[in-house]
């Protein structure tokens, strides 16, 4: 099974997994849903939201047999990645900063977390729809 | 990189996605290719020139300047 294969029945799975680990978190934990549980349910899905696209995009590409990968895509990772290490560097150094604001560090690295992951996420559709920074330059 | 492959494109007939299938490579890298915000490998750009049997300076306008 190729890494392409692989990847179109993992990123469902794992997808399924988040969805199914947060519903029974808030079955047996927080069966009273507060505003701050709703809206970290609705950032988590939107970050879901990005690779189960991605890998709706794939199969449906898989089957008109148009390659899910090519060096500008690969490139397009690599830049997305690079800046989005950045960027989430800065966001770290601001979660630190305001760290009194959060009730406790389990809150504090959840939100760092998905915010890392909303930032890869956002980079990578900034870079596909705007071109790659200094791509047109050898 | 200034290239031609729009107006080659147009000269054969070719739509984003059949030249994008002829050298195996997404319709995106072509359209960026178009705008001149990508710089393609020497692989494709040796493919891409393959396919309008011309010389890679011919199709990139790497004569020009």
């Amino acid at each position: 099974m190729s890494k392409n294969s692989c990847s179109l029945f993992l990123v469902p799975i794992l997808a399924l997994c988040v969805i199914g680990g947060f519903a029974f978190y808030l079955l047996e934990y927080e069966p009273m849903l507060s505003f701050k549980m709703i809206a970290i349910i609705v950032i988590a899905l939107l970050v879901l939201a990005v690779p189960v696209y991605r890998s709706i995009q794939n199969a449906r590409d898989k089957q008109k047999n148009i390659p899910l990968e090519d060096e500008m895509s690969r490139l397009l990772e690599i830049h997305a990645g690079a800046y989005a290490f950045r960027y989430s560097m800065m966001s770290w150094f601001a979660i630190f900063a305001f760290r009194s604001k959060f009730p406790d560090s389990e809150e504090m690295l959840g939100i760092g977390i998905m915010a890392a992951a909303a930032i890869y996420g956002l980079t990578w559709l900034y870079f596909k729809r705007n071109g790659i920074p200094h791509a047109d330059q050898n | 990189m200034p290239t031609r492959i729009k107006e080659l494109r147009a000269r054969d007939g070719l739509t984003q996605q059949q030249l994008a299938d002829k050298v195996q490579v997404r319709r995106e890298t072509i359209v960026f290719l178009e705008k001149g915000k990508y710089n393609p490998s020497l692989k494709l750009a040796f493919e891409i020139s393959q396919v309008f049997a011309m010389s890679i300076e011919e199709v990139f306008g790497l004569g020009t300047d």
